[in-house]
């Protein structure tokens, strides 16, 4: 029963400007964690502003101990753990919400609001787009005055505008120090803390299996999949086609990636066309990487399976940046062992019979590979329909049913049908997933991957070719190959009526000059590691940095900038040099000073002089001469050059002592 | 030139005035020229003294000097609107109501004792200065031009006065106090004649339209960004210093500068310079200032405080 003393000491308006910063910061996490934990935070801190402002007594100590006990043990329930990024983030909100409410002192406030400035921190565990960049800088300002309300001292309570423009002073003159840091501050390799586990969770890509109906959540995603910079002009659009993983296991409906596929060297009976580029691949969290058909070299840490996708050791949890040559004219696997040639022909038989007799009906007519394909082509070619919304397929031969029935489908569709009839015709075939085209950023000539340029096509093997890449759904929607998804199926992913308004390209510019940003905000900002710090540094002619010289150029640099700073703040509070005039007339009111008759502060110039002519009338034509002068410059029409110089030559001539 | 203009002025109309006044009103020179630097600058005027130190006296010396046409209201406690404004009145051989105009339609209003009227009354006549017409019966009229309240006002601490609110004061360009006569004008004044006496015999010295034409020159008198800078820290020391309940208004500070060029003028200056400015600063934000806290001092005294502690820059 000991606490209950009233907040008298707290100014209930900093409290209430404290508890809007703090639901400000967290705003972006009640989205992110259980609904309970949002839901205590608020009443927490609803609870607080009521104390605050109705000066009602604070909660029993034993109360908030209880209340404290219950967080901590509803947060373990929840996670299993009390670390973690989401268990930690939950903890340190929960606790933060009891900080508030136990807040008395002018001491808990402060601490307060430096746990607020560790809450903005933990935004950026989940989040580290511009926006959220801008977001976090708010939160910062907003703290920033919340402190400036606190140190203003005793009185009337500061209003909005008196903590805001000071607080966004501070940060502006704080800005070319966080520059320095930012750009000076010795990096570690690998980031400096290792994101928890859980931070993977919910990362969208390809799959490593293909059912019809799986891609189309992708095709509909406007989420950048990579970016691609190329070395020169970017190929045509019926080049683009990025391998990514590749499928052999067939279980008569879905296609999987096969476990055992051994690497290989990138080595190749015909190379050509070789095409230089970089790749930008947004975290997938998944092993595999994308290449341009064929790749001819591999990025450090990354392997090369022998159906050529690639593999990195370490999943790709972070943007993930590497450089890149491929060859669009080549040929490859022209030996196909038995083994593999046996995996890429198998097929249930009991399953899609009608599709299988097909098939086979195609081989026995002509058993020219090229003429089955030929005609498999040609069949999609006649009949079938490049949709986004396909009937779905639940008999169990969904080949059947798509190829004589439902005849609606996209490339997982065709791919998926194309390799079973490929196989039926004994054609060895796989699947190849991956990305097909993509669009072209008109200001920095990047080609953005979208998810939903998600793509699957058909590998055929050939006797004396090698795997041959055969599209199927370019014989349905040739257009899907020759321009990319969009002009398949019009514009996706924006309200198409916006789209179709969005004559003059405004809307595409603006998407295309946001882009444009963010690139650079992952190269610069967010992939700003340690080679990217030491070819920054190296083009500004600091070389060779160990952190020790590093954190030498960091101290110089900070006291030099925060020195800089500090001398402009100094000088533009000095007074600034008078004009000519003025400056006479000074020296004159000095010099008469010394005589005994010193000008008042608040003395015009005409009663100035006719004190000084009562006084000393033998100073009078002098000091008329000169006062008339300065009236003219000041207040009158302004003086001439030769004027001017007569005033001054006459005040330095001026002996009245 | 600047300085020593004034003695070339002997002949200027607005001297004449001042001299000629000075015969009725003995020893008050400066508050002669401070009025009609009021009227010159085209604002109202406001004498505030005690009874009997000659402020009816002064404003219809003025009146006459100025050769206008002028009405005088004595205002009492039962005075009503009508009896400013005018009234309709229904005339029984043209059975049609005829608007009498009442005496605000002159050239020059001596209100006299205006804080003895009801503040209704008061409105009435605050709201011709304001707006330069009076709406009666729903018809608005214009008011002659020009057009001037020359208003008398005892102590606010006589008894049976209503203070005039502050909004209303502050359409008074000027506030005037006329003060005891000095010793050697007393005198003077005990032997000389009864000075209302007097008054019907003074001739106008100016006619309108010379007076408008010398309003019309008073906005061409320069004024310098020095002297600007002065006037705007006279008006950011009021709102600055603890010293005043209030600062002063946006319309104060223009009314400062309006009143030192009309000062300026009257001193043959083509050119406003600080003096002028501080010539009629306490008369414009005398009744316009007040101090903070207890030891409060008058609006006057807070003017010349003003003085004192704004450095001319």
């Amino acid at each position: 029963m000991s606490a209950a003393i009233p907040n008298a000491a707290l100014d209930a308006r900093g409290v209430m400007w404290l508890l809007g910063a703090m639901l400000f910061v967290v705003a972006p996490h009640l989205a992110r964690m259980p609904e309970w934990v949002g839901a205590f935070f608020v009443l927490m801190v609803a609870w607080r502003g009521w104390v605050a402002w109705r000066a009602r007594h604070f909660p029993m100590r034993w109360v908030v101990f209880l209340l404290t006990v219950a967080a901590a043990a509803g947060t373990f329930l929840q996670y299993g753990r009390l670390f973690g990024r989401d268990a930690g983030t939950t903890l340190l909100i929960l606790m933060a919400a009891m900080k508030l409410v136990e807040m008395r002192t002018s001491r808990e406030v402060l601490l307060a609001i430096h746990l607020g400035f560790v809450l903005v921190m933990t935004n950026f565990l989940y989040s580290q787009t511009i926006p959220m960049g801008i977001y976090m800088l708010a939160c910062v300002w907003i703290f920033v005055a919340t402190l400036v309300g606190y140190q203003r001292g005793m009185g009337r309570p500061a209003t909005v505008a008196e903590r805001l423009v000071p607080a966004g002073k501070l940060l502006a003159q704080a800005l070319p120090l966080m520059v320095v840091l930012f750009v000076l501050f010795p990096r570690v390799t690998g980031p400096l803390w290792a994101l928890p586990q859980d931070a993977r969770a919910g990362l969208s890509g390809l799959s490593d299996t293909m059912t019809p109906g799986n891609i189309s959540k992708l095709i509909q995603s406007e989420a950048t999949a990579f970016r691609v910079e190329f070395d020169g002009d970017i190929p045509a659009y019926q080049w683009l086609y990025f391998r990514g993983p590749v499928l052999w296991a067939f279980d008569g409906r879905s296609w999987r990636m096969s476990e055992f596929s051994p690497a290989a060297a990138l080595e190749y009976p015909k190379a050509e066309r070789p095409v230089k580029y970089a790749m930008t691949v947004e975290p997938h969290g998944k092993h595999w990487l994308f290449a341009l058909d064929v790749p001819g070299t591999l990025p450090p840490g990354v392997s090369a399976r022998h159906d050529l996708q690639l593999r990195s050791v370490r999943p790709v949890d972070a943007r993930l940046r590497y450089e890149m040559t491929s060859y669009l004219d080549y040929r490859f696997g022209e030996k196909l062992p038995a083994g593999f040639r046996e995996f890429a022909l198998r097929f249930n038989t009991w399953q899609n019979p009608r599709t299988i007799a097909l098939g086979r009906q195609w081989a026995a007519e002509n058993p020219d590979p090229r003429r089955v394909i030929g005609r498999a082509l040609q069949y999609f070619n006649s009949q079938f329909t490049y949709t986004l919304e396909p009937p779905l397929l639940e008999s169990d031969d969904p080949y059947d049913e798509f190829l004589f029935d439902k005849k609606r489908g996209f490339c997982e569709h065709y791919a998926g049908s194309f390799a079973l009839l490929m196989r039926a015709a004994g054609i060895p075939s796989r699947i190849v997933t991956g990305y097909q085209g993509g669009e072209i950023n008109p200001l920095n000539r990047e080609l953005i991957v979208r998810q939903a340029d998600a793509h699957a096509w058909v590998e055929v093997w050939l006797e004396g070719e090698g795997w041959v890449r055969v599209d199927p759904t370019s014989a349905v929607s040739p257009n899907r190959i020759d321009s990319g998804i969009n002009a398949a199926l019009g514009p996706i992913g924006v309200i198409p009526s916006l789209i179709a308004a969005d004559r003059l390209g405004i809307l595409s510019n603006l998407r295309f000059a946001w882009d444009a940003l963010n690139s650079q905000w992952n190269q610069w900002v967010l992939g700003y590691n340690i080679d990217r710090q030491r070819q920054f540094l190296t083009r500004l002619g600091i070389d060779a940095l160990d952190w020790m010289t590093l954190a030498l150029w960091l101290a110089g640099v900070s006291f030099a900038v925060a020195g800089l700073v500090s001398l402009w703040l100094v000088a533009r509070d000095l007074p600034r040099r008078d004009p000519p005039a003025v400056r006479a007339w000074k020296r004159y009111g000095e010099k008469l000073a010394r005589a005994g008759l010193a000008r008042a502060p608040h003395e015009g110039p005409l009663d100035y002089l006719a004190r000084v002519r009562a006084a000393r009338p033998d100073l009078g034509p002098e000091a008329v001469a000169i006062t008339e002068r300065y009236v003219q410059a000041r207040y009158g029409t302004g003086l001439t050059a030769p004027e001017a110089r007569e005033l001054a030559q006459r005040v330095r001539d001026f002996r009245p002592a | 030139m600047l300085i020593e203009a004034r003695a070339r002025l002997a002949a200027n109309p607005v001297e004449d005035v001042v001299s000629r006044a000075s015969r009725v009103i003995l020893g008050k020179e400066r508050q002669i020229r401070l009025a009609l630097a009021c009227i010159l600058a085209r604002g109202h005027l406001l004498i505030e003294d005690v009874p009997g130190v000659g402020k009816t006296t002064l404003s219809q010396a003025l009146a006459r000097l100025l050769g206008l046409h002028y009405q005088r209201i004595q205002f009492t406690s039962d005075l009503l609107p009508a009896d400013i404004i005018g009234v309709s009145i229904f005339e029984r051989e043209s059975s049609t109501f005829r608007f009498h105009p009442g005496p605000i339609f002159a050239q020059i209003i001596l209100a006299d004792e205006i804080n003895r009227a009801s503040p209704k009354a008061q409105s009435a006549l605050l709201e011709a200065m304001e707006e330069h017409q009076v709406t009666a019966e729903g018809e608005t009229r214009a008011l002659p031009e020009p057009f001037f309240v020359i208003a008398t006002q005892n102590p606010q601490n006589q008894v049976g006065t209503f203070p005039l609110p502050e909004s209303q004061l502050d359409r008074f360009l000027m506030r005037l106090q006329l003060g005891y006569p000095d010793a050697k004008a007393e005198r003077e004044l005990l032997r000389g004649e009864e000075r209302r006496d007097i008054l019907p015999t003074l001739e106008p010295a100016i006619d309108a339209p010379q007076l408008m034409a010398l309003q019309a020159a008073v906005p061409q008198v320069g004024v310098s960004d020095a002297l600007l800078d002065y006037v705007q820290a006279l008006v950011a020391h009021t709102r600055q210093s603890p010293k005043y309940a209030q600062g002063l208004s946006p319309r104060a500070g223009l009314a400062v500068l309006r009143a030192a060029q009309a000062w300026a003028m009257m001193q043959g200056r083509t050119q406003v310079l600080p003096e002028d400015v501080q010539a009629i600063l306490p008369a414009v934000v005398g009744h316009r200032l007040h101090g903070a806290g207890e030891s409060a001092r008058g609006g006057f005294d807070a003017a010349a405080d003003l003085l004192t502690a704004v450095a001319i820059p």
